[in-house]
């Protein structure tokens, strides 16, 4: 019961090197082969003693033992033993990953593998045996082999500016960012513009946002279309294509200055009017509170 | 008798200990106001039949201000150091280039009144004779940036003839004035006003409404026969904290 209490406490966490907050790593087709990023472990050990730290990577769920027969093997950690705080790195290879099959293996298309990678901690509140605690790395880090594009997104609105469109797409919800294209319809170089899908508004199967392509002409017809990109990088097929139309506008100065308003360049300073208030305020000051 | 005459002694002692902690000093006041805002734009172009505030934008600015006073005088009433700052703006499509169209980009005028100002307030029917109510009046410095945009940026326009580009912003220097009436609050509940006091040191407490106008024109002389007029007169409401 000792150990249990102390193993609630402790804190064991598994995330990227590059971004420990990040729980997920997702690789499409053309990173078979190549190293997942750099994973960073880090035990915080309030109280009693961690006994071993073992890591592995599974295709199914993590548990707290490995099973050889599904399961790579990533060793063991190394504990501090001068700090409550141990901390390592891990190493995977994608190929070294035994989620996929003789007929679906990494470089496959059109699939979606997902592996967890694992981190389990024996301690003890006093002298490690065969009563140890077991506390699991929480959330359990995700690698996931997406070799499925996004769902074709769609355009729903197409504001025209001056040399330059707003596009309001709606695309499905594992996508990470949104492309732009603008050709023109007479042909003609192909303008881009990306937008992440961060910050757009979820819905319940889908997402919306808006990506503005600029440095258009004004007066021009452009056939724009949408492109999803997911995590992986995999890209969706173009959106149904949407004409769109920069078009030259007037906004309030326009409208004055076409009305022949001109803003005087010199004028006199506000010194004047700050000067009698000033001497006002000197004069009033000479007399006291009561 | 002796309980009755230790309780008349009692009530007697509390009495005397309220009439011995008087109100706090007080040398400030903190005003927060708000109010619809017209700059006289459309006075310019009176003569050519134009209105072009009024056709863009159709209804007033929201204007909102937080003034602060220092008061240098207080016998017959009180007079103060003022300085203030405001913020209004008015947004509305912009319209396609030679139509009354609107586009989809958004155009909008900013303004950021800051005023440097002596306020004089009768508060003699206030302190000396609790009549709640504290006519005062405000004059001073004005300094106006202002701006236009279109989209996120500055607007950039020519004139009719395609000349005298020049983008939408700049400063005017002119005179502020204001009369208004304030109404203090603490007769609806005299023992919170006190505690309001004794707590955390403000006096009085006051809604009001003030007429404010202000005019550029004297210092800003136009360059042609229709000057940007950002002269105005507007009515302002809000709540004062003097402390």
């Amino acid at each position: 019961v000792l150990a249990a209490s102390v193993a609630q406490a402790d804190i064991f966490k598994i995330g990227r090197t590059s971004d420990v907050s990040s729980d997920l790593y997702a690789f499409g087709v053309n990173d078979c082969g190549t190293s997942v990023p750099s994973l960073t472990w880090s035990y915080t050990k309030v109280s009693g003693q961690v006994c071993s730290i073992k890591f592995w990577v599974t295709p199914g769920n993590c548990g707290n033992e490995i099973t050889t027969a599904t399961d790579f093997d990533l060793g063991a950690g190394q504990i501090s033993t001068t700090s409550s705080v141990s901390t390592g790195t891990l190493t995977i290879n994608s190929s070294a990953l035994k989620g996929f099959t003789a007929d679906a293996g990494c470089g496959t298309s059109g699939i979606e593998v997902s592996h967890r990678v694992c981190g389990v901690a024996e301690t003890n509140f006093s002298i490690c045996g065969s009563n140890n605690a077991k506390v699991s790395a929480l959330p359990n880090f995700k690698i996931n082999y997406d070799a499925k594009p996004p769902i074709q997104p769609s355009i729903s609105a197409i504001a025209n500016e001056d040399n330059a469109v707003k596009v309001s797409y709606t695309t499905a919800d594992d996508t990470a960012q949104v492309r732009a294209e603008a050709t023109p319809a007479a042909g003609g170089a192909t303008i881009t513009a990306t937008a992440s899908n961060a910050s757009t508004t979820a819905g319940v199967n889908n997402t919306s946002g808006f990506v503005k392509l600029t440095g258009l002409q004004n007066a021009t017809v452009y056939n724009v279309v949408v492109i999803a990109i997911d995590a992986a990088g995999n890209e969706s097929a173009p959106s149904v294509a949407f004409q769109g139309k920069p078009t030259l506008t007037e906004g309030f100065w326009a409208v004055l200055k076409k009305g022949g308003t001109t803003e005087p360049t010199t004028g006199c300073s506000t010194a004047p009017s700050l000067a009698v208030f000033v001497g006002l305020m000197l004069i009033l000051r000479r007399r006291s509170f009561t | 008798v002796k309980t009755v005459a230790c309780l008349v002694l009692l009530l007697a002692s509390t009495a005397g200990a309220g009439e011995r902690f008087g109100p706090s000093p007080r040398s400030m006041m903190l005003e927060i106001k708000l109010g619809p805002y017209v700059p006289e734009i459309d006075s310019a172009f009176q003569g050519v039949m134009l209105t072009p505030y009024a056709s863009t934008f159709g209804t007033p600015m929201l204007l909102g201000e937080v003034e602060f006073d220092y008061q240098i005088f207080q016998n017959f009433g009180s007079l103060s150091a003022a300085f203030s700052v405001g913020y209004a703006e008015k947004f509305t499509k912009a319209r396609e280039a030679g139509t009354t169209l609107s586009s989809d980009n958004a155009t909008g005028l900013r303004l950021l009144p800051v005023k440097l100002m002596a306020v004089y307030r009768f508060d003699v029917l206030n302190e000396k004779f609790s009549i709640p109510v504290v006519p005062y009046v405000k004059a001073g410095a004005a300094v106006l940036p202002w701006w236009v945009a279109k989209g996120a940026d500055i607007e950039f326009a020519t004139d009719s003839a395609g000349l005298n580009g020049s983008r939408g912003q700049g400063v005017k220097y002119g005179f502020t004035g204001a009369a208004g009436l304030s109404l203090c609050l603490d007769f609806l509940d005299r023992r919170m006003a006190h505690d309001f006091d004794t707590g955390l040191g403000v006096n009085h407490t006051y809604l009001f409404a003030e007429f404010a106008t202000e005019q550029f024109s004297l210092f800003n002389a136009a360059t042609n026969t229709l000057p940007l007029d950002l002269d105005s007169k507007h009515v302002l409401f809000g709540l004062a904290l003097e402390f």
